[in-house]
């Protein structure tokens, strides 16, 4: 164990890290996949976890449903009522949260270490035994509906879920709105519900991922009394999403909305799997057009030359499916088709050109530099291996990263570029109060 | 977190055990785990060794936030820091991110009411780089014009961006209508016509009067060894000359002699609430009591508001948090309406618990949950170098960083009718501002 050594001590030497002990995976008989990762530096435990559950299932006339489930988990179980669950949690100064995503529902936790032990069997409980009661329904209804009503009045929002809708054919599980509308939550009822969690929510389509002060020996044993006679699902859903090709054509679309001071232009295109090969490729082609950095093709020209934007990002979002790329920024009503135009400008230049050796290099040099950075944390460790394990990418992942990075050549970011980034048929929407003499140019 | 208007209130001070000495002006205090000496420029400097990941914070607090600002110039501070990513002669613009982003480095900054502060957290071995960059922009930042007149928009989107979001509007008339004569009253930001107006000279003229050693404070948290982290604070920093130090802030807010009201009324669907309470400055003795009623009141789904608000189905989300600031702040709470549901039923609602806490002290068990939460949000923060260096800099920017060493055992203290106590003093009707969001229809 490599306790919080005494500060002062002087010496610079290299200790021991938690990072550097591998992780732990055991499956138990149910299909429940548990991992483990040792830091004893301070005495808590942080957990992150999914089921396989998300916005994906929701029948095309219920989107809203996967949330609307995930949003029952705290509401109340044959055990305990809301009140006892958040009371059995914050006595101990505990946190369980669950959050509705596309394709998962994500588990996140923190604890005292000494605690663990309650905290698994609350969460085992939360997530076996939701009671579904008339009541608490009614009570989520009520708050994703207000959360819908938020959204649409967001122009963020509402440029990027018009833009996924114009990029995804109407059948298709990413066009449809992970937080429901108004019609469609309205319309779910308890057996919906239960109906979902029935058939979505077993061992089999679980993982939990726990890092901190855990011994693997001995912390399986209360995961064990609380999930190992959970009923594996026998015929769990498929979970893969259909491949979408782009649209024929470019389709835009402008959503007039009232006292706005910011138009939000979202243009997406169709983008890949974090399972596909050229993941890793396609993850630097968009770092150097927009992903987050303050010095990105994107943010150099539309901000510091142009001046038009406060930030504007591109986004991979690479799931189980091809999720959108997408690029979005807020502006002036005033600067919206420039804006809009000088977006697509660098995306046409990155789909040409591809990134220089230097932007490449940067690109690898920071990846590889932040990733130490981002698990600074058991949260953020613990992450990474829930990802491992959701793509396949084994509990050596962590550790391969960087030479996974480093082995990308110019070859591959251009032919991800050529290959995505094409402009033949994308999809672009702005949002806002966008100046009223152009407004007739709906859906060109 | 450019531009944020949030405070650190309970929770970030809640973040992290940090055992300190005394304080002590040029003397290193090795007391605990964290170290803090003070430069003969005047720069304070504050290590703590964490060795669990290979990992370091460095962090730069200058004390000078939209606080220190007057009518005419609000927002220069934030201006300012928009500013200091544009250059010196040794790093040419966009240089300063190129540099730290190759270095893999996470970094940002932000202004609020008390502070401008800079950070980075990096790789361990790579430490010197952003001590090298935080000393050469304390001393050395061009601030050119045309940087400025282009960095304008960019700045103007940020304020458009602030004002479609309802909960940044309810937030910025809370304080104007709170604080008359503090500088409080304005947003971090800035009033948008003072932002227009400010002369690239003016940034310039506010940047040598604020950023010097002796107004700023170095924070250095993570896998490090004390000694040599000092001596590459004393290479970077030491040679930069003390400056004249600002002139205090000396506008004190007048007491509040009657509740204020205020409506804000703009297309949309949802009603929010949201009420401040005057409360002291975060030094003051009274604030552990407000803290800890801040999370019986509105933190978790164990609370007040949450049970009778939310379980009572006449509001979506409902908070409350005792919100401190280096003078003077507020205690906030704030509701969203469910469908249906009429703002005046919120605030009746809202009020009678308030009521029922001067009236009755909470349980002791409410309270035992209370400091429970805060303790253990101590011990969590703990497995991120990050906070941990957040929580130092804020509290040594604002007062002393050895405020935490005594805080948990002054929340531990607090009984049920200290709670009752502060409410009846703080949570009255005539000490109270409150905000209203009411949609209308076009």
């Amino acid at each position: 164990m490599n306790r919080y050594p005494s500060s002062g001590s002087g010496t610079a030497v290299a200790r021991p890290s938690a990072r550097t002990v591998r992780p732990t995976r055991v499956e138990l008989p149910n299909g429940l996949v548990v991992i483990f990762q040792e830091n004893h530096a301070n005495p808590t435990v942080a957990i992150q976890g999914l089921v396989k559950a998300g916005a994906i299932f929701d029948p095309a006339p219920r989107s809203g449903l996967s949330r609307f489930v995930s949003a029952m988990l705290d509401r109340g179980t044959t055990k305990r009522t809301a009140f006892q669950q958040a009371d059995a949690l914050e006595t101990l100064g505990a946190s369980i949260h669950f959050e509705g995503g596309p394709e998962t529902i994500g588990i996140s936790a923190n604890m005292l270490s000494e605690d663990t032990g309650t905290v698994l069997e609350v969460l085992a409980d939360a997530l076996r035994n939701p009671s579904f009661t008339p009541d608490q329904i009614e009570k989520a209804r009520d708050e994703m509906l207000v959360r819908v009503k938020i959204s649409n009045e967001n122009t963020a929002y509402v440029a990027t879920r018009t833009a996924n809708e114009l990029l995804y054919p109407p059948e298709h599980p990413y066009h449809r709105p992970p937080l429901g509308t108004e019609p469609t939550l309205r319309a779910v009822t308890r057996e919906d519900l239960q109906a979902f969690h029935a058939s979505h929510y077993g061992p089999n389509t679980a993982v939990l991922v726990l890092v901190g002060d855990v011994d693997p020996e001995s912390t399986l044993e209360p995961v064990k009394r609380v999930l190992l006679d959970w009923r594996k699902l026998h015929a769990p859903p498929p979970f893969s999403v259909p491949r979408a090709g782009p649209p024929e054509r470019p389709r835009r679309r402008v959503v007039a909305m009232k006292g706005k001071s910011q138009v939000d232009v979202a243009a997406a295109l169709p983008g890949i799997a974090r399972t596909d090969p050229e993941y890793y490729a396609a993850m630097i082609m968009n770092y150097v057009l927009g992903g987050g950095s303050l010095s990105s093709r994107l943010m150099d020209q539309l901000r510091d030359k142009m001046g038009l934007v406060y930030g504007v990002y591109s986004n991979l979002h690479a799931g189980i499916g091809a999720g959108p790329i997408q690029v979005r920024a807020g502006t002036n009503p005033a600067n919206a088709d420039r804006t809009a135009e000088a977006m697509l400008a660098e995306v046409r230049r990155m789909h040409e050109e591809g990134p220089t050796e230097a932007e490449l290099e940067e690109a690898v040099s920071y990846l590889t530099g932040v990733f130490p950075v981002r698990m600074e944390t058991n949260a953020g460790v613990a992450s990474q291996l829930l990802g491992a394990e959701l793509y396949g990418l084994g509990m050596d992942y962590i550790e391969r990263y960087p030479g996974i990075l480093r082995g990308i050549r110019i070859e591959h970011v251009r032919d991800a570029s050529r290959k995505h980034l094409s402009l033949d048929g994308y999809a672009l929407a702005m949002a806002g109060s966008y100046p009223e003499t152009t407004e007739a140019r709906r859906d060109a | 977190m450019r531009g944020s208007r949030r405070v650190e209130g309970v929770r970030a001070r809640a973040k992290a055990e940090v055992r300190a000495g005394e304080m002590a002006a040029a003397a290193d205090v090795s007391t605990g785990g964290v170290h803090e000496t003070v430069l003969e420029n005047g720069l304070t400097v504050l290590i703590q060794e964490v060795h669990v990941a290979p990992v370091v914070s460095f962090m730069i607090w200058y004390k000078v936030g939209s606080r220190n600002e007057s009518a005419g110039w609000t927002g220069i501070s934030h201006l300012l820091e928009h500013m200091m990513f544009k250059g010196t002669p040794r790093h040419g613009k966009g240089e300063i991110a190129r540099l730290l982003q190759r270095n893999g480095a996470s970094f940002n900054a932000g202004t609020s009411l008390d502070y401008t502060n800079y950070y980075e957290v990096l790789a361990a071995d790579r430490l010197e780089l952003a001590m090298e960059i935080e000393a050469d922009r304390m001393a050395n930042a061009l601030i050119p014009e045309e940087e400025h007149r282009l960095e304008m928009t960019v700045v103007r989107s940020e304020l458009e961006r602030n004002e479609d979001n309802p909960h940044r509007a309810l937030y910025q008339d809370l304080f104007a209508q709170a604080f008359e004569a503090h500088p409080y009253h304005w947003p971090t930001i800035g009033w948008r016509t003072d932002v227009e107006a400010i002369r690239t000279e003016q940034i310039r003229e506010y940047y040598k009067s604020h950023y010097m050693p002796n107004n700023a404070v170095a924070v250095v948290v993570g896998d490090v060894d004390r000694e040599r982290a000092l001596a590459m604070v004393e290479k970077h920093f030491g040679g930069i000359e003390r400056g004249v130090e600002p002139l205090p802030v000396v506008t004190v807010e007048p007491p509040q002699l009657g509740e204020r009201r205020f409506k804000i009324q703009k297309p949309g669907d949802t009603r929010y609430l949201m009420v401040g309470w005057r409360n002291p400055e975060l030094i003051h003795a009274d604030n552990y009591a407000l803290d800890v009623l801040g999370i019986i009141l509105g933190h978790g789904k164990t609370s007040r508001l949450y049970q009778s608000l939310v379980e009572g189905k006449l509001a979506t989300e409902a908070e409350a948090q005792n919100e401190t600031a280096r003078d003077p702040f507020l205690f906030i709470a704030q509701a969203t309406a469910a469908p249906g549901i009429r703002l005046e039923q919120l605030e009746e609602s809202l009020f009678g618990q308030t009521e029922r806490l001067m009236s009755e002290p909470p349980s002791a068990l409410e309270i035992a949950r209370a400091r429970k939460q805060i303790q253990a949000s101590f011990v969590y923060s703990r497995d991120s170098i990050r906070s941990l260096a957040q929580q130092l800099g804020y509290y040594e920017a604002v007062g002393s960083y050895t405020y935490l060493d005594t805080y948990l055992d002054r929340i531990a203290a607090v009984r049920p009718e200290d709670v009752s106590r502060v409410a009846r003093q703080y949570l009255s009707e005539r000490n109270r501002t409150v905000g209203l969001y009411e949609p209308i229809s076009e």
